[in-house]
């Protein structure tokens, strides 16, 4: 039982790193109405700011990679924004609705081959020594330092969020945008700013989940970025397209399911755990778990 | 500039073109789907199995392939048909990953992860013969009743829906066409290369795909040909370089979107037009 106990610890541990992808996915999704497909490339960069930060600054604690980690995140979405987002939100129908997708796809491919570039074919690691592998007690489960900080940096990263979401004048403009754009332009909402305010949120949430799984992982390399943007999609579309709840959800659900995989003996199908639970989740409720389905009535 | 006739590039491009054209049409109705890719593996896989364990030669096999991907397009269009947009792409790209899920683990017919041998019964010429076909297929359409309806769609279903068009039929049978082309491209693509695997068939066959009809031009019909063509070479042309690869074809892509999102095939008479459907825009709608 303790083994499963652990296992379970582990798989929350997983599903927190994926709930901070996720949730920023589904913010720019319902805000901006953009599938960010340079995500998983801005999560993967997160990763390499935190081993770069501790190389360069020298001390060996978590914050400096988590925030490093955010920094870069930041910094590239808010390029990627003023860049490329806005000057195409700013066309007259710049190349139909589509057109913002498939340039972050140029986007995820030059942050990827950037990083490649920057670091070379192998992944990269921590100084020796830098993270402590200790495990500590906590009744019949072990945990380490770095799991803690994980959940606890998730948490709070989840609520400081919802807390903005739900409780500030810029969650409420960000909410009445995600409802109806034009609407809340007619009301004085100034839509682009919420729009860079949203993506440049979701870039940082993308670096601190990065740094966390490198930390976790002691592994950083440009390559994860299609994998876990494949995950993050997957959650997505889980826990139903522009629901945060439903991503946190499914997240939760990727997580363990993958943890558990391993536990059985499956340890060659995790990375299909994914496709499997979104194609049981679409079958059984194709618009997702908290999802309300879109149809088109013409 | 002895690799431009070097053969298997010159099968790599036709085949590269084969499928973008199959892509380009679900694109040029506005549904944004990435289903071609899963399809072209139900058809490498389909074309595979026949040749290999059901004792099928090249034809029949092709055209079992592309029978099986027809019907399951049938099958998967009516429920993913109801949503479009973003919507209609990410459940596409499920599709296709169960696809890929699916070709890894079921051993008996597709020999899971190591890939399935092919006996090679295509040659380039037989491809180009495919090509030529296809692209007479996607002219006469385009230019056909069916395909100026299409036109409509893209710019606004709803209207076109008022003005007696039958959305419905037309996107199904739009998402079916599209499927047999894939389809028929992937089984060119197995009979070509003699050798499938699932991770061909991954996420980043779609982005070459859409890179090749976004950077050729989704307004022409022969832009996502134009696209295959020129791109196939290109990126042969960078493994001088290959490091940067990722980094020039993502610029590339991104330059396209921003400055011209006609692609390559619609620069020369794009601002006029562009210029036009603007002001007729601006005039209909109200301005954001």
């Amino acid at each position: 039982v303790s083994l499963y106990l652990q296992q379970l610890f582990n798989g929350v541990v997983l599903g927190s790193e994926y709930a901070m992808l996720a949730v920023g996915l589904v913010l720019v999704f319902s805000v901006l109405r953009v599938l960010n497909f340079a995500h998983g490339a801005i999560f993967a960069w997160g990763g390499l700011a935190a081993v770069f930060g501790f190389r360069f600054i020298g001390i060996n604690v978590i914050a400096v990679g988590l925030v490093s980690g955010v920094i870069v995140g930041t910094v590239i979405a808010a390029v990627v924004q003023f860049g490329v987002l806005d000057i195409l939100n700013r066309k007259e129908n710049g190349g139909g609705h589509l057109a913002p997708v498939v340039a972050t796809v140029g986007v995820s491919w030059m942050l990827v081959g950037l990083g490649s570039v920057a670091t070379g074919p192998n992944p990269l690691t921590f100084p020796v020594g830098a993270l402590t592998t200790k495990l500590h007690g906590l009744g019949p489960i072990h945990v380490s330092v770095i799991q803690v900080a994980i959940i606890a940096t998730a948490l709070g990263g989840l609520f400081v969020l919802d807390a903005i979401v739900f409780r500030t004048r810029l969650g409420r403009q960000l909410r009445a945008v995600a409802y109806h754009p034009a609407n809340a332009e007619l009301l004085g909402v100034d839509v682009a700013r919420i729009r860079t305010t949203t993506f440049v949120i979701s870039g940082a949430l993308a670096g601190l989940a990065g740094a966390l799984s490198t930390l976790s992982i002691d592994l950083a390399s440009p390559y994860i970025s299609e994998d876990i943007l494949g995950k993050g999609f997957a959650i997505i579309i889980i826990g139903g397209m522009g629901s945060v709840r439903g991503a946190i959800v499914g997240s939760l659900l990727l997580g363990i399911a993958e943890v558990m995989s391993v536990t059985i003996g499956l340890s060659a199908y995790t990375d299909a755990v994914a496709g499997v639970l979104l194609f049981v989740v679409l079958m059984v409720r194709p618009a997702g778990l908290f999802g309300r389905s879109e149809v088109l009535r013409a | 500039l002895t690799f431009l006739h070097n053969p298997v590039l010159v099968g790599f491009a036709l085949l590269n073109a084969i499928l973008a054209l199959s892509m380009y049409v679900t694109f040029a109705c506005g549904l944004f789907s990435f289903a071609s890719v899963g399809f072209a593996a139900i058809g490498a896989y389909a074309s595979g199995v026949g040749l290999t364990k059901l004792g099928l030669t090249a034809w029949p096999a092709t055209l079992f392939a592309v029978a099986i991907t027809v019907a399951l397009a049938f099958v998967v269009a009516v429920p993913m048909l109801r949503v479009r947009g973003i919507y209609l792409a990410l459940l596409t790209y499920g599709f296709t990953q169960v696809v890929q899920v699916v070709a890894t683990n079921w051993v008996w017919a597709t020999n899971g992860g190591n890939g399935l041998a092919v006996p090679q019964t295509v040659g380039n010429r037989t491809l180009i013969i495919v090509l030529v076909a296809c692209c007479v297929l996607v002219w006469r359409w385009r230019s056909s009743l069916f395909g100026q309806a299409m036109d409509a769609m893209r710019q606004d279903e709803l209207s076109a829906a008022a003005v007696g068009i039958e959305t419905r039929r037309y996107t199904i049978g739009l998402f079916v066409a599209s499927a047999a082309l894939a389809g028929l491209g992937g089984s060119m693509y197995a009979q070509r290369t003699y050798f499938i695997s699932p991770d061909l068939f991954s996420l980043t066959l779609a982005l070459n795909l859409l890179l090749f009809v976004m950077v050729g031009g989704v307004y022409r019909w022969y832009g996502a040909v134009v696209g295959a063509f020129i791109l196939t070479y290109v990126m042969q042309w960078m493994t001088a370089f290959v490091q940067w690869q990722p980094v020039i074809l993502g610029a590339l892509l991104t330059v396209t979107i921003v400055v011209a999102p006609g692609g390559l095939t619609g620069l020369p008479v794009r601002r006029g037009g562009a210029r036009m459907v603007g002001r007729l825009r601006s005039g209909l709608t109200p301005s954001p």
